[in-house]
């Protein structure tokens, strides 16, 4: 895991950025899982062509890193991608709180 | 299903909104069902070419975000209009929905400074293809890349970068061609716009094709009548014979055949 890729709370799910940081081959789960909603493991190795225990070790890394969910459905574990949030803007919370008053005197 | 087209520049004023509302105009005339949504929540414009105003528009695609309403909500039908600016010189076959952002300056500063969820936008895609019905769906995007970008290219069939003959568009094009190949999009076309019409076409046409590995699908020239439009409409509906029009149909023609 680079530095780049650590994920808190406030940076869960898949940014540009942490898209860009990750392996090629997390890279490349990554980019089908997005246009998927919610995967299993069988399909993930079908379009993967890989060993299971190296898509499982894969998937280990994108959940460490807060880009993947594991929801258990029946007995088969289900994958889903999530994307990172737009995260606040201070400088603009400023401009707004200026914005707010400037318009409250008005 | 749905096919997801996303319009991008690295820069600004490239004609992107311009390029998105004439190609989502020229898909409806071919009977096609069209949304357009603004993603360009900073600087928000496309609307001005489709005649919506502000004071028309009970809900944006803010009110979304914030999770005021259901995404249909936001969806404005504008064939109408279209059909208008069309006249007597057409049928308008298919729809155009339009999905804009707000424009008012208290709400633009507000998604900016609180954020949102982007996982959210891709809800509301996947949920107006279904409820619109749509063939096509058009994403207007902020200039650069941001947090959007991930779903805007991310999730497209298509991904049109538009640029211009300058060395800092050609810089930032290839950025966002970069990312484009990693976010793995299944076609990519390049659109270069407002090139001076003394210029060699084809030994351009050939150089960007060379310089980004990506097929150029049109090369535009400088044109005086959309420039004096200056964005109060339609620029194919209002000039169907114009050959600019006949170069913007190539693109609609070449996202059909996609």
């Amino acid at each position: 895991m680079t530095p780049d890729n650590r994920c808190d709370s406030s940076t869960k799910g898949l940014s540009l950025a942490g898209f860009l940081n990750l392996s090629e081959k997390q890279r490349k789960l990554a980019n089908w899982m997005r246009r998927q909603s919610i995967c299993k493991l069988r399909q993930i190795k079908t379009e993967m062509g890989e060993e299971e225990d190296q898509i499982v070790k894969i998937l280990e890394e994108l959940v460490q890193l807060g880009i993947v969910e594991i929801a258990q459905d029946e007995d088969e574990p289900s994958y889903k991608l999530i994307l990172a949030s737009r995260r606040k803007n201070f400088q603009s919370q400023q401009l707004r709180e200026k914005l707010e008053k400037k318009i409250s005197s008005n | 299903m749905t096919k997801i087209i996303s319009i991008h520049s690295f820069r600004g004023g490239t004609g992107k909104s311009n390029l998105t509302a004439n190609v989502a105009a020229l898909l409806s005339l071919n009977g096609q069902r069209v949304g357009v949504i603004d993603t360009d929540i900073q600087s928000p414009g496309i609307h001005v070419l489709f005649g919506l105003e502000e004071g028309k528009l009970p809900y944006t695609l803010n009110d979304y975000l914030w999770g005021k309403c259901d995404i249909e909500k936001t969806a404005y039908d504008c064939t109408e209009t279209l059909q208008k600016e069309l006249g007597e010189k057409g049928k308008i076959e298919g729809k155009v929905y339009l999905i804009p952002s707000s424009i008012k300056v208290n709400e633009i500063a507000q998604i900016l400074s609180e954020g949102y969820d982007v996982e959210l936008l891709n809800q509301g895609f996947q949920q107006l293809n279904k409820e619109l019905k749509l063939d096509y769906l058009l994403i207007d995007t902020h200039p650069g890349l941001n947090e959007e970008t991930i779903i805007s290219i991310g999730l497209s069939d298509v991904t049109v970068i538009i640029l211009r003959p300058d060395y800092q568009d050609y810089q930032g094009t290839a950025v966002t061609v970069e990312v484009a190949k990693e976010l793995d999009v299944p076609k990519l076309m390049l659109v270069v716009n407002k090139v001076l019409p003394d210029l060699d076409f084809d030994a351009l046409k050939e150089n960007v094709e060379l310089t980004y590995n990506a097929s150029v699908t049109a090369i535009l020239p400088i044109c005086n009548e959309m420039i004096r439009l200056a964005s109060q409409g339609i620029f194919s509906l209002r000039y169907p014979d114009h050959p600019f029009t006949k170069e913007l149909e190539k693109i609609a023609l070449s996202l059909q055949g996609e």
